[in-house]
């Protein structure tokens, strides 16, 4: 009987359906975002490196997010969600990062990313930007399964560190 | 209303828990089984890799291999996150974890789209949807509803439910249901009348216990049968 409790290596990934290709290399705009630290982030005035999480709902990367600090980068996580349930969020998870919220999807909007319905609610897909100097250096998209992303950035600033 | 793929939130068993949920034995599981609303679930491929007979009836066959896997990627986080919200609904024994969960839905549901294009080529996957069923009177032997009658009471009527299980008795010649419990841990409102309607309608009824209990209380399964 296979081991249900371990995911195999080789898991085929989504297909890519180009909704991310225009994004590499795009100015991050200059849109000010309420975050659960209590101030507001501007993504687009940020100079160093930040990492970006995207998703639905949840985020949990918690377990990576010393080694992407000790990168040099500034982790965000940004959703639809409202302030509040996203204060929930981060105490629930404990996570040690902020996250902002695009819950009038003009970030979502100026950035054209992919969004997706569930139960009559209308979402962030889950995708991944790094961006140095306010501008999107890489793009991790599509991003599954969620636990095995933040590797795969440590990795590519790893090897493409400025 | 078409059935359109934003309305799918794909969330699949594996084939133990299947096993559990319905106290299916050795004999049971040689028998021509029906699986009502299996969705991603890994019960169909791995019963048929052990010899077994089983066909899956789900509105979501419509749907691609791409589509459906696709549609697991999205919808992934938002279940697993509602899982950690109401994590006290739940028996954490099993499965030790919402994270030990998401591997082991992942798991099954990859198991399920590894086999999906053969089980559709073979048959085994054909897309459809209760209260009516393309099968001929006394196709199977056991038919079974898995987290879908009586779990979606609120939007499901009680005639539906008495339809549909009258439709699962004619192509079968005995059905079973699990769990009894609604999407709020109570149990069906539906319940009492649709017992009482099939023992009035010379069934044999019985609600009986099994050893699988995730969703707090949900520990029994309906099981009727022609006599």
């Amino acid at each position: 009987m296979k081991d249900l409790h371990i995911l195999p290596d080789d898991l085929p990934v989504p297909i890519d359906d180009g909704a991310c290709v225009h994004l590499e290399g795009r100015k991050l705009p200059s849109i000010t975002l309420a975050s659960t630290s209590g101030r507001k982030v501007d993504l687009g005035s940020e100079v160093g490196r930040i990492v970006i999480y995207f998703y639905p709902q949840a985020c949990a990367f918690r377990d990576h997010y010393s080694e992407l600090r000790d990168l040099g980068a500034t982790v965000y996580g940004v959703s639809a969600q409202s302030p509040a349930d996203q204060k929930e969020a981060v105490q629930r998870l404990h996570l040690p990062f902020e996250l902002l919220s695009d819950g009038s999807f003009e970030l979502t909007r100026q950035l054209d990313l992919p969004t997706f319905e569930y139960d009559s609610l209308r979402l962030i897909k889950r995708l991944t930007l790094v961006a140095e100097g306010g501008v999107i250096k890489k793009v991790f998209y599509p991003v599954f399964p969620p636990n095995k992303n933040a590797a795969d950035v440590i990795a590519w600033i790893h090897t493409n560190a400025a | 209303m078409k059935f359109t793929l934003e309305k799918v939130v794909p969330w699949g068993r594996s084939y133990n828990e299947y096993v559990n949920m319905f106290t299916l034995t050795e004999t049971d599981l040689t028998q021509r089984i029906l699986g009502c609303g299996d969705g991603p679930a890994a019960f169909n491929s791995e019963a048929t890799q052990r010899g077994g007979n089983v066909i899956s009836v789900d509105p979501i066959y419509v749907f691609d291999t791409a589509q459906i896997r696709g549609r697991i990627a999205d919808t992934f986080d938002v279940v697993l996150d509602q899982m950690s919200k109401n994590k006290n609904d739940y028996i954490w024994d099993a499965i030790r974890s919402v994270e030990d969960l998401g591997t082991t839905r992942m798991s099954a549901m990859e198991e399920f789209l590894a086999d999906y294009d053969t089980g559709k080529q073979e048959g085994r996957y054909v897309a459809g949807e209760l209260p009516t069923l393309r099968f001929d009177d006394g196709q199977f032997d056991i038919a079974l509803s898995s987290h879908f009658l009586f779990l979606y009471s609120p939007h499901l009527s009680t005639d539906f439910h008495i339809q549909a299980l009258n439709e699962m008795l004619r192509v079968s010649r005995e059905v079973r249901v699990f769990p009894l419990l609604s999407l709020d841990g109570i149990v069906s409102s539906h319940l009492p009348v649709v017992t009482k309607h099939f023992e009035s309608n010379d069934f044999e009824v019985e609600i009986r216990r099994v050893s699988y209990e995730f969703q707090r209380g949900g520990n029994e399964m309906l099981v009727l049968k022609h006599i």
